[in-house]
């Protein structure tokens, strides 16, 4: 399964409302949010798409556009149920 | 006729006198008010004083409830609480006897934040099991006396506190049945939260991994429990979380899908009181008047073991006393 950049930004933008104007190549490090906004949007992703993702994970890997590559990757990585 | 029940007939609250604000707080350590209420979404708590012991706030708190249901006596009664009077013997059978409740079954229940949900479904099995008729379940914790008071990360979270409710038998039917519960437990998990065995050791907590398990705990426990009762996310109205962290809270919401209206906020006025925020949350949710009978009510919880769980339960017929 194919996770798009925008899968990432909608899925963190629905339940975080200081993170409502991410973009998908917007930097994380560059937008007003503290460590935990990184926690909550692992736990959001994490649950959306049924692997888990850490957040030093979406910190490495930087923007939204990254993150979905991260859980694309994860997602191939499943056995096929 | 309808299935027999244990039900929730009162509820009541106690809080200590003192109270301690972020602006407090940022006399006497490195923190801000605008990134305690940004991190947490708390902006006061409650701290005991030495006469405000648990089994005070408790015995309190379980007046109240009895008030609340028009009772004064009880056939069973169960401390939540993982900050006891003393480490020997329990704090149950001193609240009974504050009571005047001297011979009755009493005991604590060590499961930390998930104390009260724990408490709550041993009471509900000793009613439905027909070994007593009615039972009290307080959650009281004076968790401030375990911190380490230089410790900003958790100092600014945690207060003191105790809430009671008063269940008796009857039947699924009326407003303020327990219909269904769920448990569980990982001791792998034990340092995640705990207080290390040396001497003169505080509280300890990894914040950002107890994150992470309280949501997904959680948030399965509350569709678990969903499922058992037959109600979908949308219709529940009014999910009780362990009072933890105003994040949590939302995140739960979010993943369970239960609207983040429905979620009861308490914390801003007294923080995580452990094993007490759930009863002090149905307690201020009552006084709000915002809930009526029959409403469909979800209880959840993750803490110290690890430990976790949730209740469905309907909104009980009941007057409270604000503990504010």
């Amino acid at each position: 399964m194919e996770i798009t950049a925008l899968d990432v930004v909608d899925a963190i933008r629905s339940t975080m409302d200081e993170l409502s104007p991410m973009g998908p190549d917007d930097s994380f490090a560059d937008l007003d949010i503290d460590s935990l906004s990184l926690v909550e949007a692992a736990v959001i992703l994490s649950n959306k798409f049924g692997v888990r993702v850490d957040e030093f994970e979406l910190a490495d890997a930087g923007t939204a556009r990254a993150a979905a590559g991260l859980i694309s990757g994860k997602l191939t990585l499943q056995p096929v149920s | 006729m309808s299935a027999a029940a244990a039900v929730v007939r009162g509820l009541g609250g106690a809080l200590p006198e003192r109270v301690v604000t972020n602006h407090h707080l940022s006399t006497i350590m490195d923190t801000t008010d605008e990134w305690i209420r940004r991190r947490t979404g708390i902006a006061e708590r409650r701290h005991s004083a030495e006469a405000e012991s648990t089994s005070v706030l408790a015995t309190t708190a379980a007046r109240r409830a009895l008030a609340s249901a028009g009772v004064n006596s009880v056939g069973l009664l169960i401390v939540a609480t993982s900050t006891p009077d003393k480490v020997c013997p329990a704090t149950a059978p001193r609240v009974a006897a504050n009571l005047g409740l001297h011979g009755i079954a009493a005991f604590d229940v060590s499961a930390v934040c998930s104390g009260f949900v724990y408490a709550l479904a041993t009471a509900t099995w000793a009613i439905a099991s027909g070994a007593v008729n009615s039972a009290l379940v307080i959650g009281a914790d004076t968790f401030t006396r375990l911190l380490d008071p230089s410790d900003r990360t958790t100092s600014v979270i945690f207060g003191d506190g105790a809430g009671a409710a008063y269940l008796s038998a009857g039947t699924v039917d009326e407003p303020g049945a327990v219909l269904a519960s769920t448990l569980h437990s990982d001791g792998d998990g034990e340092t995640l939260i705990h207080v290390p065995r040396t001497a003169g050791a505080f509280f300890e907590m990894q914040g950002k991994e107890v994150f992470t398990q309280a949501v997904s705990a959680m948030s399965e426990s509350v569709k678990t429990v969903l499922a058992s009762v037959g109600w979908e996310a949308a219709e529940v109205d009014s999910l009780i979380a362990h009072q933890a962290n105003l994040r949590i809270l939302n995140t739960v919401a979010s993943v369970t899908g239960i609207p983040g209206s429905k979620a009861e906020v308490h914390l801003d006025r007294v923080g995580n009181t452990s094993a007490a925020s759930i009863p002090l949350a149905m307690t201020d949710a009552g006084t709000k008047g915002h809930r009526s009978p029959g409403d469909k009510v979800v209880l959840t919880a993750f803490g110290g073991g690890t430990t976790w769980g949730a209740i469905a339960m309907t909104w009980p017929t009941i007057s409270v006393v604000d503990p504010h």
